[in-house]
């Protein structure tokens, strides 16, 4: 598969007369959700650009206050282990 | 940093069962892992397709499916098996969906076969909190088809 423009990976469909069709992806570095660019797609529905963490974001986060989806996942982890040490 | 790769099918595709799911559940010794989603194949491996419409998505869990809970292969033969991940296959009934939570959704046609892959640092991320993972859903399937993928990830 051909390296895409962004960092955040390719997607390709294939169908059965051979043609092919790539298009890049971005990930939301808040909500760690998949966005597939089209081609010719402005970059305003791409999503935006978080100049907190510089990082790329989908079109549902741009503009909100920073969160990075790491500070998310720590979130969940830390619920799971407290419900897993209260037996639940 | 394990990498495994497992099959996800189920003959007869369903708008409001998913085909299977990639959860986190805890170890032996009830610790927990993150996994990440590398890469992602489907497509219908039905005899005769239509060009009805198809839609896969990834949608977010708190809990598993019910479903078979497939063995997946090690790509390093060092490896064994996923200490903390749960892949599942061919669903019968959803987990517990979170509602809004689409990671990500594929058009495509019956006809189509898709390929997702995931650059270093930018994949879908399961938590390491038991049940939490993603159901890869098809919410619209025309005539039912069948479907087949190929899931390829990464535990932590």
């Amino acid at each position: 598969m051909r390296s895409a423009r962004t960092e955040g990976g390719a997607i390709e469909w294939t169908y059965p007369a051979g043609r092919t069709f790539i298009r890049p992806t971005l990930t939301c570095a808040h909500c760690n959700r998949i966005t597939i660019i089209e081609q010719g797609a402005r970059a305003d529905d791409c999503g935006g650009f978080c100049l907190c963490c510089m990082k790329p974001t989908c079109t549902q986060c741009a503009g909100k206050p920073c969160t990075p989806f790491e500070r998310k996942l720590e979130e969940y982890e830390a619920r799971g282990r407290l419900l897993r040490s209260m037996g639940l | 940093m394990a990498k495994f790769t497992g099959q996800i099918a189920k003959s007869v595709t369903s708008t409001t069962v998913g085909v299977g799911a990639l959860v986190a559940a805890a170890d032996g010794g009830g610790n927990m892992h993150r996994a990440k989603l590398l890469e992602f194949i489907v497509g219908s491996d039905a005899a005769t397709l239509g060009t009805a419409n198809f839609r896969v998505e990834f949608q977010q869990c708190t809990s598993q499916p019910t479903a078979t809970l497939v063995t997946p292969f090690a790509l390093d033969p060092g490896d064994v098996a996923p200490a903390a991940t749960h892949l599942f296959t061919n669903a019968s009934a959803n987990g517990t969906l979170t509602s809004g939570a689409i990671m990500m959704t594929i058009p495509m046609s019956e006809q189509a076969t898709v390929r997702y892959v995931a650059n270093p640092g930018s994949e879908i991320i399961i938590p390491a909190a038991s049940g939490r993972g993603i159901h890869f859903m098809t919410p619209v399937c025309g005539n039912n088809p069948s479907i087949a993928g190929q899931v390829t990830f990464e535990e932590l």
